[in-house]
């Protein structure tokens, strides 16, 4: 028995309903009072008492999805013979893509990196683009008239005839938003400063008269370059999402001392592997925190900083900075 | 700055490879940024014998050889004249690239050939085609007794060197020149340094028989002045060694007197000019500057004008050099000087350096003042380079030198405390470790006893001053990377993040969420950009831009719109929906953080161009005022300040934004003047709103909490009022706004009409006014009389007629 009322439960769902006929080809067989499945109901007599029960739940169950199709099938051909599908109607024409908005890789990128920062328990300060000369660069070490000046070629904006200090230029960096902190916070102070900056520089592939830094500045008492090591490595594993392979340079920068360079090794396929800068960093020098009225012998700290499009450059292998700059859609919609 | 490998090895004793001199220079500090190999090894030149050497069948001058190469005997067809059997000889093999060119530029590759039908498998090479030298007449015969086989390389001299390219950082002056650059390699693998000199101060006669006096006029510019003089020299081109090392480093080679100068700054460090002695007037040199501009042809012959202030060495009559940075083409050493005044002084940096740069001319000279070099070599380094030019140009020295040293500059000492440098570094340092570090760097270090030693500074390192100084001498040589990574790390409790960093990032989200792309735009303009969009009185202009396009500083992000607009349409972009949130500068007399100088940060948000293209299911629909308009009304509610929001007409194509009664912004359609300097055709809209007014507005909105939901319909009322073309929606909307009081909660304009029908000069604007009530259901008689009040009002003030 149960192999007949699987058959008939198959022969139910393969049964093809396209037109009123069919339908009514359906009804007979396995709907109406004279169908297969009502001929079974009849032979419950022949059945033996026990199995009767399950044979019955077994019934119910035909004669409730035959009915379930035939009621489907009669609304859907219904509908069918008034809408009168026309060209228009063709599910397989083509639809025009919803419109989205995008943010721009640097932006990507700097919140990347600000993700990072505030994982490490740091905050964000913010500063002005025109900056003086006190904050741009007497206020971090840089002597007047001193060639650490022309590491970084200025946009001026007012020259002071009698004060240099109150000179006002495009700032170079975002260093002097440090100095900003520590004038009004005293330690511990533990923040990230992003922004605009300017370089009275030619365009070419590889520089542009302005780009965007980053830097982190961690002043408390006891700061020490191994954490600032540290530091480094953890910032550069969470920003390139990998294990990385760095070596540290001792370099130059007037704010910090001792300063270093990080490189990273970078191995692109096909193609030989090479060290590639990422950042600059060092302990906060002496002079800064006195020029701020923090005590050097109580406190000491360390700052770092990166160039937003770099970092973006190796990110997604842009190798011309102007390509930033441009807008091109067919750029910007690669970043949604 | 360039520095030779195999020069390095004069001052030191060292077998590491160039790559690991390289990175031994990299990690203390001195960045190798590129190493560069000078000359060939002549790879795949080995030592052959000609075992026979016939003349060649179909040529005269050729000769057929065979040839013993040790591993093979080669068929060889040889041009020189000299070549015969018996001889040992040069023999590029199959396959050798040699280190000369084709005439075409391309690689010289030997390949097996036939010339004129005889087989020849390489070729019998003469000096010149081994780059090491100008002869051509015939082939290099070798020493007889050289084994066949043998490379090249360990035969001759093939001057094969290694240039590092190194980015020298403004603090490290005194590894301006070889001796320095080898220090710091002594240090690190602690090897003496050999110094090309016994002492640094003279012995034995300070005058030369009055045959020259030298005074100092401005001694704060010139703190000492050495002067030797050279007879009987022969101004002729430099031996071969002098001149590879000079080519090494990239200079070209001009003659036995100047080439020995140059080489000595390079060795070092110690800027040296040598005059014609015959040519100074007055047998006198005066340093001095003149308080009023000059006019000077320096040696490279061009006619300069120096600043009042600059530095002269004079003659008895007249300038013969430009202190520290070039010498005067009046007393330069030509083919006919027989006798040399050697000068070697100390000019002081600040001024060499604001003359080189009110100049533009930097040079070898004036880059290593301006750094500052070591005020206690000059007499060191001139007596080596007179003793060089003696030995290359057979010259004379003549006994003693004249030595005037108004300012001497002693040695400073500084004291570092072991507890400090741990303290600084996160390391454990034992005080000999550093003691031992600093030594190597030829600090002197006397041991105070505890924990804290005095060091006396070498005079060539005029960066250290102070303790951190120290600190940072010791953790370079160490190595940064051998100091341990801490096992964690302490953290202070964190601050909340400001309000600015979230409300930025929050209009950031809700306009790309609009739909609209980020652009980045330059913050710098030309003038003729930035005057179309503010008056110029306005503006803040850069003081010194390279490039006039960058000239001032943005006054509005609508430019760099147009900039990115014009970009994609000209590349065949239908549609552009851009939006940049950045600073705009403008002149201020209270100023936001400077006196003068206004800074706000905005974000703009604009389109132009097909809202929608043309497909199959609609037509091309374009971009209107209102697709912006729209845009601000969507950020307002986002921003829960929708209902404090008013538009204030200004003209036909702007309204002003406000909140209250401050203005936030505008909403602009750009006017064809402005699109046309960027090229761009077609209609572009735009709103600009001031992050930093919104920020303060939105930051003191209460907490955002739950309003719950009115349980009453409400009930919408359509009036279509007839107006004259004249009056603007805004106004009429405001009209209904201020009378129908409280329960009206929204009001839209579902038609606009105008038509013959109604009258010239007539239009008609249908207005659905919605009112609700939160504690009834509202019917046509609650409203029935705000509807008059507010009918009335339009009536009296726009000559208003109701049409329904």
């Amino acid at each position: 028995m149960k192999a007949e009322t699987d058959s008939i439960l198959q022969e139910i769902r393969n049964f093809e309903i396209n037109d009123a006929e069919a339908l009514e080809k359906f009804r007979l067989k396995f709907v109406s009072r004279k169908g297969v499945v009502a001929g079974l109901f009849s032979k419950m007599g022949s059945i033996p008492a026990e199995e009767r029960g399950s044979f019955g739940k077994v019934l119910n169950t035909l004669k409730d999805e035959a009915q379930a199709k035939f009621d489907n099938s009669k609304v859907n051909l219904e509908a069918g013979a008034t809408s009168n599908r026309t060209a228009l109607d063709d599910i397989t024409l083509q639809a025009t893509p919803a419109k989205l908005g995008s943010l721009h890789p640097l932006t990507l990128t700097l919140e990347e990196i600000k993700k990072v920062f505030f994982r490490l328990g740091f905050s964000i300060a913010e500063g002005p683009e025109i900056e003086d000369d006190f904050h741009n660069f007497s206020a971090l070490n840089f002597p007047p008239e001193h060639p650490a000046r022309d590491m970084q070629d200025t946009f001026y904006i007012h020259k002071d005839e009698n004060q240099q200090n109150k000179d006002l230029l495009l700032r170079t960096h975002t260093s002097p938003v440090q100095i900003r902190k520590m004038l009004e916070q005293r330690p511990p102070i533990r923040s990230i400063m992003p922004g605009r900056v300017y370089r009275n520089e030619s365009v070419t592939y590889k520089s542009y008269f302005l780009f965007h830094q980053v830097e982190a500045l961690y002043v408390d008492k006891n700061v020490n370059f191994a954490e600032l090591k540290e530091t480094l490595v953890m910032l550069a594993e969470m920003v390139f999402n990998r294990k990385v392979k760095y070596r540290l340079r001792p370099s130059f920068f007037p704010f910090t001392e001792p300063s270093l360079e990080m490189d990273i090794w970078w191995d692109a396929p096909g193609k030989e592997g090479k060290w590639l800068e990422i950042l600059g960093a060092g302990m906060v020098h002496p002079n800064v925190l006195k020029s701020v009225d923090i005590d050097p012998e109580v406190y000491s700290g360390f700052a770092l900083g990166m160039g937003v499009e770099r970092i973006a450059k190796l990110r997604y292998e842009i190798d011309d900075i102007r390509t930033f700059y441009d807008n091109d859609v067919r750029f910007l919609e690669q970043f949604q | 700055m360039k520095i030779s490998y195999n020069w390095l090895k004069d001052y030191l004793d060292f077998d590491h490879t160039p790559a690991e001199v390289a990175d031994i220079l990299t990690l203390t500090g001195l960045e190798v940024e590129e190493t560069t190999q000078i000359g060939s090894l002549l790879e795949g030149v080995v030592v052959g014998e000609v075992l026979t050497a016939i003349q060649h069948p179909n040529a005269d001058r050729l000769k057929a050889c065979t040839v013993n190469i040790g591993t093979a005997t080669l068929s060889i067809v040889c041009g020189a004249p000299n070549v015969a059997a018996g001889q040992k000889v040069a023999v590029a093999t199959v396959g050798t690239i040699l280190p000369i060119s084709l005439p075409d530029g391309s690689p010289f590759e030997i390949r097996k050939s036939k010339i004129r039908g005889e087989v020849s498998e390489g070729m019998i090479c003469a000096e010149d085609e081994l780059g090491i030298g100008d002869n051509h007449d015939g082939i290099i015969v070798l020493d007889a007794s050289l084994k066949p086989g043998t490379p090249i390389s360990s035969v001759l001299d093939l001057n094969v060197d290694f240039v590092f390219e190194i980015g020298l950082t403004p603090n490290r002056p005194d590894a301006s020149c070889h001796l320095g650059v080898a220090r710091d390699i002594a240090a690190v693998i602690n090897k003496p340094l050999k110094k090309p000199f016994n002492s640094l101060n003279a012995t034995g006669k300070s005058n030369l028989n009055n045959r020259i006096s030298i005074e100092i006029k401005d001694s704060d510019k010139c703190h000492r002045y050495v002067g030797i003089l050279i007879d009987d020299i022969k101004v002729k081109p430099s031996p071969s060694w002098l001149q590879n090392r000079i080519k090494a480093i990239g200079l070209r080679p001009i003659n036995n007197i100047v080439d020995a100068t140059n080489y000595v700054l390079h060795e070092l460090g110690q800027p040296l000019h040598a005059f014609d002695y015959d040519l100074i007037a007055d047998k006198s040199i005066i340093v001095q500057s003149f308080d009023k501009e000059t006019s000077f042809t320096t040696l490279d012959d061009q006619k300069r004008t120096v600043p009042a202030g600059s530095l002269f060495i004079c003659d008895g009559q007249k300038p013969v050099a430009l202190a520290g940075i070039m010498g005067g083409l009046n007393s330069e050493i030509n083919d006919k000087t027989t006798r040399v005044l050697l000068e070697s002084a100390y000019f002081e940096p600040v001024g060499v350096r604001k003359t080189s740069k009110q100049l533009a001319l930097q040079t070898d000279s004036s880059y290593r003042f301006e750094r500052g070099i070591d005020p206690n070599i000059t007499y060191a380094a001139a007596r080596r380079c007179a003793e060089i030019i003696a030995e290359v140009a057979e010259g004379e020295i003549l006994d003693g030198h004249v030595d005037v040293h108004p300012v001497v500059t002693e040695p400073r000492k500084v004291s570092l405390r072991l507890s400090r440098l741990n303290k600084i570094l996160g390391m454990e340092f034992r005080l000999n470790q550093a003691v031992s570090i600093l030594r190597g760097l030829e600090f002197e270090v006397k041991k105070n006893g505890g924990d804290e030693i005095e060091c006396t500074v070498p005079t060539f390192r005029p960066d250290v001053s102070a303790e951190i100084d120290l600190i940072e001498e010791v953790a370079r040589i160490f190595d940064y990377n051998n100091i341990p990574n801490p096992e964690y790390i302490q953290f202070s409790r964190p601050e909340p993040l400001p309000f600015r960093e979230q409300f930025q990032g929050r209009v950031r989200d809700l306009v790309k969420a609009m739909g609209f792309r980020e652009i980045y735009a330059n913050s710098l303009l030309p003038e003729h950009v930035a005057t179309s969009f503010s008056d110029k009185e306005d503006l803040v202009f850069t003081l010194n831009p390279i490039s006039k396009d960058t000239s001032v500083l943005r006054p509005t992000l609508v430019p760099g719109l147009l900039r990115a607009a014009a970009f994609n349409f000209n590349r065949s972009v239908e549609s552009v929906r851009f939006f940049e949130m950045g600073n705009v500068f403008t002149k201020d007399t209270k100023g936001t953080y400077h006196p003068g100088i206004g800074e706000e940060t905005r974000v703009l948000f604009g389109l132009g161009g097909l809202k929608q293209s043309a497909s199959w299911n609609s037509e091309a629909i374009s971009y209107t005022v209102f697709d912006v308009k729209s845009c601000v009304q969507t950020l307002f509610d986002s921003l829960r300040i929708s209902s404090r929001l008013r538009f204030e007409k200004v003209s036909d194509t702007e309204l002003s934004v406000l909140i209250d009664s401050t203005n936030v912004g505008n909403v602009v359609e750009l006017t064809p003047a402005q699109r046309k300097s960027f090229d761009v055709d077609q209609p572009l809209f735009a709103a600009e709103l001031s992050i930093t007014k919104l920020q303060v507005i939105v930051q003191k909105l209460p907490p955002q909490t739950f309003v719950p939901i009115s349980k009453y319909p409400g009930i919408d009322f359509d009036m279509a009022i007839l107006v004259d073309k004249t009056v603007d929606a805004i106004d009429l909307e405001q009209t209904i706004r201020a009378y129908a009081g409280k329960l009206l909660v929204t009001l839209g304009t579902f038609d606009v009409f105008e038509g013959k029908s109604l009258g010239d000069n007539k239009k008609s604007i249908g207005f659905r006014l919605r009112f609700m009530d939160e504690t009834k259901t509202l019917t046509i008689k609650d409203v029935d009389s705000i509807i008059s009040k507010v009918v009335k009002k339009l009536e009296k003030s726009f000559q208003a007629q109701l049409r329904s």
